[in-house]
């Protein structure tokens, strides 16, 4: 069953299309002892189906050792959000429920090249030293 | 963006047991939605650049 419907998809081409950079999904799974690997990636592939604008890269978890370093991916289903630069954008679990519609923003604002924060924010940030790693924990509902 | 359900050793580690959990580092943490400039406040905390 698709996880998205009709009127999803038609909401995403209008918007995947006005993305001035194309996106790329860079995905982590494995086909063992991983209960939302799968769905994951079902979802992904009906997200990267809605444009062209929007690219997914599926790798294996354990065999692809060298992407999983590359990425920094210690834990699976994850999911990298990147242009053609890594933004440090992560999921890490199934981006169903609410947290689909975080993914949707994660794509649009990389697409974009677009944060949307305010720009004392951004000023504020660049002037930061200390490497800083965000871990926003949410549940799928 | 972690789900806590999927990684519940990582959900105990950091104790949420309200989501959203923003965990900054390892030392800096606030649960909800935060204004934009309080969201800057912990960030210059974790960082250790002053704050509050």
């Amino acid at each position: 069953m698709p996880h998205l419907g009709v009127e999803d998809v038609e909401v995403l081409k209008e918007e995947f299309s006005k993305l001035p950079k194309p996106v790329n999904l860079v995905y982590f799974t494995q086909k063992m002892a991983c209960d939302y690997c799968q769905d994951t990636q079902k979802i992904l592939e009906e997200i990267a189906a809605v444009s062209d604008k929007v690219k997914l890269q599926v790798y294996n978890f354990t065999l692809d050792k060298e992407q999983s370093q590359k990425y920094g991916i210690e834990k699976i289903p994850a999911t990298v959000v990147m242009d053609d630069k890594d933004h440090g954008i992560r999921f890490y679990g199934i981006p169903s429920g609410y947290e689909f519609t975080s993914l949707i923003e994660a794509i649009l604002m990389v697409g974009k090249g677009e944060s949307g924060l305010t720009e004392k924010t951004k000023r504020e940030v660049k002037e930061l030293k200390t490497p800083l790693h965000f871990q926003v924990f949410v549940t799928p509902t | 963006m972690v789900e806590a359900i999927e990684f519940p050793h990582l959900a105990q580690r950091y104790m949420v047991s309200g989501v959203p959990k923003t965990v900054i580092n390892e030392n800096v943490s606030f649960v909800g939605a935060m204004p934009e400039e309080m969201v800057m406040d912990y960030i210059r905390q974790a960082a250790g650049d002053g704050g509050k």
